[in-house]
């Protein structure tokens, strides 16, 4: 008996170590002395999508100039942080790696490993630089540290071939262009006619820029298998944090940079805009192809997948979302795949809500966002040589015929020195953040300077914990809303 | 046979202590003292070394601090308590009903002992399934077989999704622990049965005086087993929950550390892994001792 529990104990305390061993960090390998490399330049790619088409580029670039280039890339839709710590841990780091917003480039920065594009070496590649426009630049405030992968947009995607079924084929350019320029109060009569005619079939009539457009009477084609006005991901956080808040932020703060450095005078100065935000949530919920209530942020049937699928198969008008959803809508359903066009994210602002120098509401209501989401970094921790390489790869990549061949086609990219009056995506919903380029009718990405995880998993959190998953919001909800956006964005930037 | 093993016994252990060595021991005290420093996943916050990023007990100070650790601390106990007795309880019923039984003792126990056969993620998605789908529409919705609203969107909740937890949980360890509770089970004498029956005593009293001391040694194995599990519980929280709801356990906690700030704080992470490492090895060796010492020799 006494062996056994001798034998107990020690088992113990075996597992019980064995459960903290596999939090343990990795050595940390400074110095790269002694390095046995086989590339002559390691690039990093955090985006799965596009492995194939950067391991050919980089082939192609390495065939050019007579080097070894050695890419590596995750899954898509992995994340790749850990990952890429580990490898920045080793003794051969990546020369090229990936950031995606200011907030993520803090770590690069502070380690040390972001390198100061002004250092630059190779005058192609300062001439890149210099040519990026300022808005998308990655910074830290001081310096600038990233070339952008591309752009995206987002904003609500509609089939025009809906619009088409729901008020006759020759209205539908009229529909778009009017839809753009309406305002909230236009798109909110709208959006209830229009749960009205899926829920009971009274034909009315949608005003949008002052213009009637009639529902054809007999719910016909597409529109016979509506189910409600909006698809909404409702179990995923992100539906109300990140992007959909981002249009509030945007009518706060200039860009990400100005939003990271946010006072408490300018986010208490924002409550307007984020009660604009609760309006546009609220109306947006609420007729969604799922009742609000525990049903609408149960993740079986009201999850990304589900909702993408709800809205391919025509059972809603609307769906919130980014280009990056198109190839996911066109495996749901291809047939609706190249009708897709972006429409602007409306939310009630005043001109007093908006605190961004120069923007105005009509600005707002015409305007998704652009923005890039994903920078190549220079790691300034690599030899010369191979940072010299990395910079001659960047400026190949981005100005090449060969290398924008790449990016456009194989990684179906809008680069973002495109110029939007000869670039062409290739799909749908691309050129239709290509025709909002062209206009001009751009907002930035502003919550992306938000304190790390508050778009999701505070503010996103709360609202579906709160709000989306109860049918009735009480009376104070909008404000109660806006003052939770800025006190736990408050707290978690430590605030006063 | 005993004389290969005593001569051979460092070259036939070697294998297994270096690797024991190597991927628990030195990462053990690696982490130990990352949990020291302002470690940053790929640098010292400070310094070029850790010795230079010495931040003494800041970091522990910091996760006592920590609302979401205390709460997930909290959470962790609440459902360790729960799990421990009601997965005890269901798989000592259970294998009692194993030993009963003469035919298909073994296909019932087959049977029992699948749903541990599979991973925690997949587990978690079944059963989200299951509540969402399930027990939220077909089962006790309004429109139901019949209508319970407590077992309605359970995962959407903080107390029935704890109640979800422990379900998901009983049904993957219930047949494990059925398996241990049997072989105790026949490891008693029958004739101590039998003797007891011709002094007048009921099943109960049975039950009571010799199945449940003579089973000591099994409930020493398999309350050490349930608790360190339920402290460990990862995979099925992120699967079920994903910690919304405020279900967040300390496993998952600490994961999610490093994603609460950037730069990320693998420092705090890590000090959060040590309190979570004496916590387990405090609770367990309290927990072996007791059951141990109530164990009684034949």
């Amino acid at each position: 008996m006494k062996g056994k529990k001798f034998l107990a104990m020690t088992l113990a305390g075996v597992m019980a170590a064995g459960m903290l061993a596999g939090c343990g960090g990795s050595d940390s390998g400074s110095g790269d002395s002694g390095s046995n490399k086989d590339y002559d330049l390691y690039i990093f790619n955090t985006k799965g999508e596009n492995a194939d088409a950067m391991e050919a580029a980089a082939k192609a670039f390495g065939e050019e100039k007579g080097v070894t280039v050695k890419v590596f890339s995750l899954g898509s839709g992995t994340n790749s942080d850990d990952t890429l710590r580990t490898e920045m841990n080793s003794k051969n780091k990546p020369a090229i790696f990936s950031c995606m917003n200011a907030q993520a480039l803090v770590e690069w920065v502070e380690g040390g490993f972001a390198m100061d594009l002004s250092k630059a070496t190779n005058e192609e590649f300062k001439k890149l630089v210099s040519e990026i426009p300022e808005s998308f630049n990655l910074t830290d405030g001081s310096a600038n540290y990233g070339i952008p992968y591309n752009v995206e947009g987002y904003g609500y995607i509609v089939d025009t071939e809906m619009i088409a079924a729901l008020f006759g084929e020759d209205q539908v350019d009229a529909f778009m262009a009017a839809f753009k320029t309406a305002t909230y109060d236009e798109f909110e009569a709208m959006v209830h006619t229009l749960t009205a005619y899926i829920k009971e079939g009274t034909a009315g009539t949608v005003t949008l820029s002052g213009q009637d457009f009639a529902l054809v009477a007999e719910k016909t084609g597409k529109a016979a298998s509506l189910e409600g006005v909006f698809s909404v991901a409702g179990a995923e956080k992100w539906t109300y944090g990140d992007h959909m808040v981002n249009v509030a932020v945007d009518a706060i703060f200039k860009d990400s940079v100005a939003a990271s450095e946010a006072t408490m005078e300018q986010l208490e100065a924002g409550k307007g805009a984020f009660e604009a935000y609760a309006k546009a949530l609220d109306l947006k919920t609420s007729n969604a192809t799922t009742e609000r209530g525990p049903e609408l942020i149960n993740s079986t049937t009201n999850g990304y997948d589900p909702a993408v699928a709800t809205f391919a198969n025509s059972k809603a008008i609307f769906f919130k979302n980014g280009n990056w959803c198109y190839t996911n809508i066109e495996k749901a359903n291809p047939d609706i795949a190249d009708t897709l066009a972006f429409l602007p994210v409306k939310m009630p602002f005043t001109q007093d809500d908006i605190k961004v120098d120069g923007l105005t509401v009509d600005h707002m209501l015409c305007s998704i966002p652009v923005f890039v989401p994903n920078y190549y970094c220079i790691n300034d921790k690599v030899s010369d040589e191979e940072k010299e390489l990395a910079q001659e790869f960047m400026v190949w990549l981005n100005t090449s015929e060969a290398g924008q061949k790449f990016v456009v086609e194989d990684m179906a990219f809008i680069p973002y020195n495109a110029d939007p009056a000869t670039t062409s995506a290739g799909y749908s919903l691309g050129d239709s953040i290509i025709s909002y380029m062209a206009e001009g009718n751009t907002l930035t990405n502003a919550y992306a300077g938000a304190p790390t995880g508050w778009a999701t998993d505070t503010f996103g959190l709360q609202m579906m914990e709160n709000y989306v998953n109860t049918a009735e919001w009480p009376d104070t909800a909008y404000e109660d809303i806006a003052n939770f956006a800025i006190s736990s964005w408050a707290e978690k930037k430590g605030l006063e | 046979m005993d004389q290969y093993y005593k001569k051979r016994l460092v070259p036939l252990a070697l294998p297994a202590l270096i690797l024991f060595l190597m991927v628990v021991v030195i990462p053990f005290i690696v982490g130990v003292i990352y949990s020291f420093t302002g470690w940053r996943g790929t640098y010292f916050a400070g310094g070029e070394h850790f010795w230079e990023s010495f931040v003494g007990f800041d970091n522990y100070i910091k996760a006592f601090k920590t609302k979401k650790f205390i709460e997930a601390m909290i959470y962790t106990v609440k459902f360790t308590v729960v799990a421990v007795i009601v997965v005890n309880v269901v798989s000592l019923c259970v294998s009692l009903l194993a030993t009963y039984l003469h035919k298909g003792a073994a296909a019932y126990r087959t049977i029992y002992f699948l749903p541990n056969l599979l991973g925690g993620l997949a587990l978690g998605y079944i059963w989200q399934f299951i509540f969402e789908i399930v027990f939220s529409n077909i089962l006790f919705g309004k429109d139901g077989v019949i209508s319970i609203p407590a077992l309605c969107n359970m995962t959407q909740d903080n107390t029935k999704a704890l109640f979800a937890l422990v379900m998901l949980f009983t049904w993957q360890m219930a047949g494990y622990m059925m398996i241990i509770y049997t072989t105790g089970l026949n490891n008693i004498p029958k004739d101590l049965f039998e003797a007891a029956s011709i002094d007048g005593a009921n099943a109960w009293q049975r039950f009571w005086s010799i199945t449940v001391p003579m089973l000591m040694p099994s409930f020493t194995i398999v309350f050490f087993m349930t608790l360190s599990k339920c402290f460990m519980l990862l995979d099925q929280n992120i699967a079920l929950t994903d910690g919304n709801f405020g279900t967040r356990m300390l496993a998952t906690q600490i994961l999610r550390t490093t994603r609460d700030a950037s730069p990320p704080d693998y420092g705090l992470a890590q000090a959060q892994a040590v309190i979570f490492f004496i916590l387990i090895a405090v609770v367990t060796l309290v927990q072996v001792n007791v059951t141990s010492k109530k164990e009684v020799e034949m």
